[in-house]
């Protein structure tokens, strides 16, 4: 009977690389199985926040369920589909969401083929032992090259050519074979209703009203409304008040068993009594081992962020707390500044992450936040033998201590079209990178993989990257490990007075460029005050570079007639208030504008 | 547009309880849209609805090349007695950089066909700190000025406005954009001159001999009530109160036939109220009047303790037993003061 229940379920996720067309094929499912009424379908439904609308990207995996009849038997099933972001900064995502299925739909452009985080969404499945139902999307475009896609698809998961789908996600083509495969391929959950309770969590949110919404896979055992339930690495127990199932919205439930994929609402305020990767179990008949959680979150980007007003530090964590709810890869500790006063040092996994965090901040929790420069972890040895960990420019020590400096080194893998390959080496080897192997995937795509440093490729190595092969490269990084390296401290100057928030740790061969470029783009940013503003790139007391603010245009002798007051008036209103919204170093007033600026800038 | 302008006339006509006009202004563009028979209508239509007798003064603003004797006479014949004349500067080349209709050649006729006629009072624009102008360039204008005796200027700095032509070649390259230290350099040159040959800056873009202050534009800078009539004119009633009226011609035109004047109402809160009084008085040589300040709620008086000192320090601003007001090295700062000095919730 157990097993009857069971065999209903098929649990998977949709990975790709970026814009290969998930989230609408996500779309073309709800519609097919008549999850969501046409009129509330837009297009990319699922990315239903409005950064994720904006930018036209999945930043959040989105869990959802649907009902679906097989043709030839007429059987219902329920499938729990994950629609997954593509951006390599957003792969602790994946990770997650795999962790809470049985297979996946791996989706290949047919007008890119394979790309960077097809494969290593790819292999991540892979570890995980999902099934993998590969698919060929966007087939209706003209420069679809469908026989090739599937070459490469064949020589990477070793499938046959018929296994292979070919969808497109826009007109629908192809979209019912996917869901039969569905049921046919994807084997349904293992697991037993009875045993005790086993859930993993896998993503929560915080919800003013409800407090903390928890999203769980159920693998064993049986939930409902009303029971005991608890924590297992927190210990913490609780009483499952609201128990259901996703879909658009929450539908609420009276019980949900291994297999299914749910929320649970408990009243929990606290947001660190909730950890992604924790196991739920129940509290009268508890499971006696955890489910085996995620692999812990490597931030690969740390920056400090810093409340505008000071007197919002205590608001900035619970803000920061309860995103972190929702953006488990987010870790963030105190730390202060001279500059900044109180605020957290925060780890990313990219530089989109980092933006991403800090719009969120702004929209969702209206916390207006001042980022300091981002920088890698590196590591210094001490002449007295001591190893120390840098997290932030100002933990340097005085260089007369320092025996050497090590940064962290990656290994980069790219995969592009065989004409770029010039260009893309000439921008590796500028970033300090050096050349492994150069692998033939077909006569005309190549994969290059380099060992670099870290610290060149999380800013803006992907944009270059992409803009010299013309949208033709894709690109994906593991760790390796640390090595020795010149690096100095850039100290920036205002009026003599430095800023340790727009300090940061450069490779002395791009200290002079990128301290140029901060103080241009300095220049630029900072309003012209009262009084002449001297901008100073510095190493120790070496001055490397200058700009000059003149002092403040001096333009009261415009006129000011009757109708002119009140515009005058809210002219000079909206400058005041604009004013509210920048901080003040010694006596300068720099635009909270200015610190994302500088983060743009590449080193 | 005469014909709507006369229907808002009406409409507007109880504006003022008593009828009276103290002041009357003719903006500028209104002489060379009006023909002769047009201004005589608009006049009449005027003299219909108020009570001129106390008019302490009505000026016309005009363009040079809008001046003709004959227009003059008709103005003089109907009470007008001063015009303001928009000369920008008696050089060719910083007449084209604004983009002028006019050449040196008309402002000197306008000039001299003023100055013969019955109209008593003239008063000239002038405007510095024009890339073209170098400080010999602004001494020469002045000289003229001085030479044509005129009792009255106004002189402002060059302001480039977004979605002007001049805006438009600036950010093209086409033209070079206005440089700040030569501005100041020629707002101090200007600010000596006048005080050496007489003139008092009554208003920090105002300079008049004694008697020769406009009664008009002082009524703004009090806070008085005043109405405005036509496109985008604004009115105020003294009080709390302002209203002013749609841009387009068109719409103007329009809504009046059918004999609704459409405007839009704003009440100033004690906060606008606040910082318009700033903003107004800091600009004229009183300074702003402890008597009024005091009036405002203690938050808003607190902040303005609080907010001028540090210019107070600076040397910027003076406290007087009755008042407090820019210095001369202040008042190039005017607008950054009243900034700071603004309250704003
Ligand atoms: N012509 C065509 N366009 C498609 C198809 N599928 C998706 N697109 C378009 O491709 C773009 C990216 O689609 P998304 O569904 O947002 O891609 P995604 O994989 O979810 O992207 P991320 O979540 O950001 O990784 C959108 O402009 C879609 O309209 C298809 O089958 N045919
Ligand atoms: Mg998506």
């Amino acid at each position: 009977m157990a097993k009857e229940q069971l065999e209903q379920f098929r649990n998977f996720c949709i990975i790709a690389h970026i814009d290969h067309g998930k989230s609408t094929l996500a779309d073309r499912l709800l519609e097919k199985t008549g999850t969501i009424p046409e009129r509330q379908l837009q297009e990319q439904t699922l990315d239903n926040m409005d950064l994720e609308r904006e930018k036209g990207i999945t930043i959040k995996s989105h869990a959802i369920q649907m009902q679906y009849t097989y043709p030839s038997t007429q059987k219902q099933y329920t499938l729990n589909l994950i629609d997954t972001p593509g951006h390599v900064d957003f792969s602790y995502e994946v990770s997650r969401a795999i962790a809470a299925c049985e297979g996946a739909l791996l989706l290949v452009d047919a007008t890119q083929g394979i790309q960077a985080q097809t494969i290593s969404n790819l292999y991540k499945a892979i570890e995980h032992d999902l099934e993998i139902i590969p698919i060929i999307n966007k087939i209706d475009m003209p420069n679809a090259m469908i026989e090739e896609v599937q070459d490469q698809i064949i020589d990477l998961i070793g499938c046959a050519r018929e296994d292979i789908l070919l969808t497109s996600a826009r007109t629908g083509q192809g979209v019912d074979e996917v869901l039969r495969a569905i049921v046919e391929r994807i084997p349904p959950p293992e697991g037993d209703p009875e045993a005790p309770l086993q859930a993993l969590i896998f993503d929560s949110m915080y919800n003013p009203f409800r407090g903390v919404i928890v999203y769980f896979r159920i693998f064993n055992g049986t939930l409902r409304k009303k029971d005991r339930i608890r924590f297992y690495n927190t210990g913490r127990e609780y009483q499952a008040e609201e128990i259901g199932i996703l879909q658009l919205e929450r539908i609420p439930k009276d019980h949900l068993s291994a297999g299914n994929v749910g929320y649970v609402i408990t009243g929990i305020k606290d947001t660190r009594e909730v950890k992604v990767g924790d196991t739920i179990t129940a509290v009268d008949r508890p499971c006696d081992q955890p489910i085996q959680g995620f692999e812990e979150v490597k931030p690969m980007v740390f920056a400090g962020i810093y409340p505008l007003d000071n007197d919002d530090y205590e608001d900035l964590r619970e803000s920061l707390e309860k995103l972190q709810l929702n953006d488990a890869a987010l870790v963030f500790e105190p730390e202060s500044s001279a500059a900044l006063g109180f605020g957290f040092r925060c780890g990313f996994l990219g530089m989109l992450h980092l933006e991403i965090v800090q719009e969120r901040l702004s929209r969702e929790f209206d916390m207006e936040v001042l980022t300091t420069i981002p920088n890698v972890r590196y590591r210094a040895k001490l002449k007295n033998g001591e190893m120390i960990t840098i997290h932030t420019p100002n933990d340097m020590p005085d260089p007369v201590h320092i025996e050497y400096i090590e940064e962290p080194y990656i290994e980069a893998q790219i995969i592009t079209k065989a004409e770029y390959i010039g260009p893309i080496i000439k921008l590796c080897l500028d970033k300090r990178g050096t050349l492994q192997r150069q692998h033939y995937l077909t006569p005309h795509r190549v994969e290059l993989s380099f060992e670099m440093p870290l610290a060149e490729i999380v800013f803006d190595f992907y944009d270059q990257l992409k803009s010299i092969s013309r949208g033709y490269a894709s690109f994906d990084y593991t760790p390796l490990d640390y090595r020795k390296s010149d690096l100095v401290k850039l100290d920036i100057r205002l009026n003599g007075e430095n800023v340790d928030a727009l300090s940061s740790l450069v490779h002395r061969s791009k200290a002079q460029s990128f301290g140029r470029q901060i103080c241009q783009k300095l220049k630029e940013l900072i309003p012209r005050q009262q009084f002449v503003i001297a901008i100073q790139a510095a190493i120790g007391a070496k001055i490397i570079a200058r700009e000059t603010i003149p002092a403040l245009r001096k333009d009261v002798t415009a006129k000011c007639y009757g109708g002119d007051i009140t515009r005058k008036r809210k002219l000079l209103e909206k400058q005041k208030k604009g004013k509210k919204k920048m901080r003040q170093f010694g006596k300068v007033q720099v635009p909270q504008k200015a610190f994302i600026e500088v983060l743009k800038i590449q080193k | 547009m005469l014909n709507a302008l006369r229907q808002e006339l009406e409409l507007t006509a109880h504006y003022f309880a008593n009828r009276c006009l103290s002041t009357l202004y003719f903006g500028g563009g209104t002489p060379s849209i009006l023909s002769l028979s047009e201004w005589e209508s608009l006049l009449e239509a005027i003299r219909s609805l108020y009570s001129i007798d106390d008019l302490k003064e009505c000026t016309v603003e005009c363009n040079p090349e809008d001046i003709t004797s004959e227009l003059l006479e008709l103005w003089h014949a109907h009470g007008v007695d001063r015009i303001s004349l928009g000369v920008q500067s008696f050089r060719n080349e910083d007449l084209q950089y604004l983009g002028r209709q006019h050449d040196a050649r008309q402002i000197h006729r306008a000039l001299d066909t003023i100055l013969s006629s019955d109209i008593p009072k003239i008063s000239v624009d002038l405007i510095y700190g024009i890339p073209t102008t170098t400080v010999d360039g602004l001494i020469e204008n002045l000289r003229l000025i001085d030479q044509y005796d005129i009792p009255h200027f106004s002189a402002y700095a060059l302001t480039v406005e977004r979605r002007t032509a001049l805006y438009h070649f600036i950010q093209k390259g086409k033209y070079p954009s206005p440089d700040d230290s030569a501005i100041v350099e020629q707002m101090k040159l200007l600010m000596d001159w006048a005080r050496h040959k007489g003139y008092r800056q009554y208003e920090i873009s105002n300079f008049g001999k004694p008697g020769h202050e406009s009664q008009h534009n002082l009524v703004y800078w009090y806070q008085q009530p005043y109405l405005g009539v036509g496109p985008s004119a604004h009115s105020y009633d003294g009080h709390r109160r302002r209203h002013h009226v749609v841009a387009s011609n068109l719409a103007y035109i329009r809504s009046l036939r059918s004999g609704v004047l459409p405007h839009r109402v704003e009440y100033l809160t004690d906060e606008d109220l606040y910082n318009e009084l700033i903003l107004t008085r800091l600009r004229l040589d009183e300074g702003i009047p402890k008597e009024r300040l005091l009036g405002f709620p203690n938050a808003m008086v607190d902040h303005f303790y609080d907010s001028i000192e540090p210019f107070v320090q600076k040397g910027w601003v003076v406290e007087t037993p009755v008042s407090w007001r820019l210095t001369a090295d202040g008042k190039p700062w005017a607008d950054a003061i009243a900034r700071e000095v603004f309250y704003i919730l």
